[in-house]
Parts: C-alpha cells; structure tokens; sequence
C-alpha cells in the first residue's frame, strides 16, 4: 500500500523546522531592522572614544598612493576641529599578524596648521585572527603616542622584537615586547606604522 | 502538578547552581570574570537567552518532533543570542566589545541547552521562565563574584573603581583564573555540604524515636 508523505514524521520534522526557521528569520529581520547601528552612529563612538568626547568628523579622500604599503592600508580617513587644533582620524589595518591575520585600529594624529606633529591616540577597533589581544596592557597603547615630533619626522616605525637590546632592531625603531602576543602586536605596529609612513613619508 | 517555585529558586541558585556545582559555561567563566562588570553582563546576556529559550521551547514542547528537538532548540538559542548581540551593539557598546568572542559562544552554552533539554522541554511556561530565571541569576551571581575577587586582587578596583596600588598580577592571568575558579568550588562544595550534613542531623535530632525502639536498639 502507498504511504502517504504527509502523514510520515520526517515530513512533520521538516515543516516543524522549516516553520521555527521563518518565525526566528522574521524575528530577526524586524529586530535587525530596529537595531541597527548606522555608520555614522559607529564614527561618532569612535571619535568619541579615541578622542575622548563627540565631535563632528566629516569624512577624506584618501590619497591612494600612500594608502597601501607592505605593513597594512589606510581604510577610512576623517577629519575635526575641535578647540582651534585640526585632526585627522585614520582607520589603518596592519597585516603580518598571527595566522597571517590583521588588527584594525584608529590613529588619531594632531596638526599644527598643516603640518601633521603629533598621534595624539590609538585605539584598537577588530582584529581578525587574532590571540591573546588581552594581553596587551596600557603601557603597550602609550609607546604609540611617546614619539616626538623629531622622532616621526626621522623615520621612526614600532618594531615587535624579544629584547630592548637586539642589535638587529635600527636605531630608529621603537621595540614592543609583549609575551605571548609577539605576531597579533606585530600587526598592531604594521597599522599603526602604516599611518606614520601615510603622514610622515616612506621611510623604509 | 503544582509548580514548586521555591525549589526552582534553591535549584538554580545553590543546590544546582550551573557554574560552582554543575561545572557547566566554564569557557566565558575562566575568561570573562577579570573584571567583575563582564560578570554581570555575561550573566545578563545569558539569564535573557535562559528565559526567553525555555519559555519558547516549552510552548513548542508538544509541537516538536522527539527527533529534531536539538537542532530546533539550537535554531531558538541562535535567535535569542542574536537578538542580546543586536541589543547590547546598540545600547551597551562597551560591554558588546568587552564580552566579544564570549557572547556569539552562548549559542554552545551547555547551560542553556541542558536546560533546554531536561526542563523546559518537560514543563509548562511559567516553571521553565523561572527555571531559566533562577540559573541565569546563579551564574550571574558566581560569575560576578568570581570577577569582583579577580578584580580586586588583579588590578586593585572594583566595579572599575580604583580602590588601592596594590595587584597581585597572577589572578589577573589565565592561570588565575584557574586558580580562582577552582578555590570557589572547593568553598562552594565545602559550605554546601556542611549545611547539608547539618541539616540532616538536625533532622535526625527532632525525629520521634518511640521508647519501644528506644529499648530495642540498646539490647543491640
């Protein structure tokens, strides 16, 4: 005798998930539609939080040449006025991390007139691939904004190395050293330094 | 059969309390509890996702073919687990990133599959909203503690609030964090028991023990 499909439990199993499936992607479609975070919602928090209060930012051209070197590429670029002093914001990721993964960060430099002197902060954003973000302290973050202006202006990139005193590192390297993490800060420098090379020329 | 609230509560928050005496959602225990802030967030994001999920679950109990239950108990978890990530992207954002990885992984939570599976599937809506109730308040309780005394020991705050200079860096560090979770079990096992044995006794103590059986246990 024929069986009749409809009345079989795998046909049962099927419309039961198959129904859950559509109630749950109907849920979500409303829900992602209610609670989505705009990108200029994204800027704002984070200006917000490497710059340390709102301000509006309008967005740049990149110049597409200096964008993109070995170490990593320039994503976004922005621009505020905040108390008389111009910044800029940039989005860069740094490659060559762990797994051939990359860090993501903003770099918020300072000017004086035209003139690019200081990166006043540097903020993690996304990684992807990454490990033991967690192990990277504060002391880590502040290295970025050490350097001077004569050091940017001489050719000064972040190096991740396993001693102050490697005799390999150039003298006009600042070296990172954090256990356990050597390959994702490895990115982080690439970023970064992908910013330094943008505003203060290849110095490689 | 009448809901027994009182010993879903003592369930969820002691006797099986998921996190000291179940050992269950030990990956976002031992990584998210240096800070005593992530604590509550987790427990939050995964006290949401109990209720919600049981009383889902439980309203599709008789609906649900017995062959298919798990994958349509993960596609309800998934759902919910969505919905906390959306909310906390929106309105929290900074215990969206300070959770991170931690949060997508509730969908693998055992916790909440286990509850899934061996409560809400067998019991009305009310009971499993207060089962998912009740554990998410135990986790959210152990892993806030669990945090506050990584924090105050690992970096000397509390809740964010600097309290001294001093640190001891190890309960700060992955192997503290082993430590730590392993010292609070011990407490935990060591205070539970010890009121159990107590409460027995006192129990024996009160029994009525007749004057004839009295007699007969001193002859043996």
């Amino acid at each position: 005798m024929k069986k009749n499909i409809l009345k079989t439990e795998g046909f049962k199993c099927v419309v039961v998930l198959v129904l859950i499936t559509v109630l749950m992607c109907g849920l979500l479609a409303v829900l992602n539609d209610v609670l989505y975070v705009t990108p200029e919602e994204r800027l704002n928090r984070a200006v917000e939080s490497v710059y340390g209060k709102s301000v509006e930012a309008e967005e740049l051209t990149i110049d597409n040449e200096r964008a993109e070197t070995t170490m990593g590429r320039v994503e976004k670029l922005y621009a505020f006025t905040d108390e008389g002093v111009y910044y800029e914001l940039m989005q860069t990721t740094g490659l060559n991390g762990y797994k051939n993964g990359t860090v993501t960060m903003w770099v918020l430099v300072c000017f004086e007139g035209d003139v690019p002197v200081a990166i006043r902060n540097v903020q993690v954003d996304s990684n992807e691939k990454q490990t033991l973000m967690s192990s990277f302290g504060s002391d880590f973050y502040q290295k970025y904004t050490s350097l001077t202006r004569d050091q940017l202006e001489n050719g000064t990139l972040f190096k991740t190395g396993t001693s102050y005193d490697d005799e390999s590192i150039p003298v006009s390297a600042v070296t990172q050293v954090v256990s356990g993490a050597t390959r994702s800060s490895n990115a982080m420098n690439n970023a970064v330094n992908t910013a330094i090379l943008y505003y203060w020329g290849d110095l490689t | 059969m009448k809901t027994d609230f009182k010993k879903i509560a003592v369930d969820g928050v002691i006797t099986s309390n998921p996190t000291l005496k179940l050992v269950l959602g030990t990956c976002p225990t031992l990584a998210l509890t240096t800070l005593a802030m992530n604590g509550i967030g987790m427990g939050a994001a995964v006290t949401f996702v109990l209720i919600c999920s049981n009383v889902f679950i439980s309203l599709l109990r008789n609906v649900i073919p017995d062959k298919v239950r798990i994958p349509a108990f993960v596609l309800i978890i998934a759902t919910f687990v969505t919905i906390v990530r959306l909310v906390l992207d929106k309105f929290l954002p900074s215990i969206y990133e300070s959770l991170g990885l931690y949060l997508p992984l509730i969908v693998v939570n055992c916790i909440i599959l286990a509850r899934a599976e061996s409560f809400a599937s067998k019991n009305g809506p009310l009971a499993s909203a207060a089962d998912g109730l009740f554990m998410g308040i135990g986790f959210t309780l152990a892993l806030t503690i669990m945090g506050a005394f990584r924090e105050i020991l690992g970096a000397g705050s509390i809740f964010g609030v600097k309290l001294w200079d001093f640190k001891i860096e190890f309960f700060a560090s992955s192997a503290g964090a082993f430590f730590t979770y392993a010292l609070f079990i011990a407490v935990f096992g060591f205070v539970s028991y010890t009121l159990h044995t107590k409460k027995k006794i006192k129990n024996y103590r009160i029994k009525d023990v007749s004057p004839a059986e009295t007699e007969t246990a001193k002859e043996v």
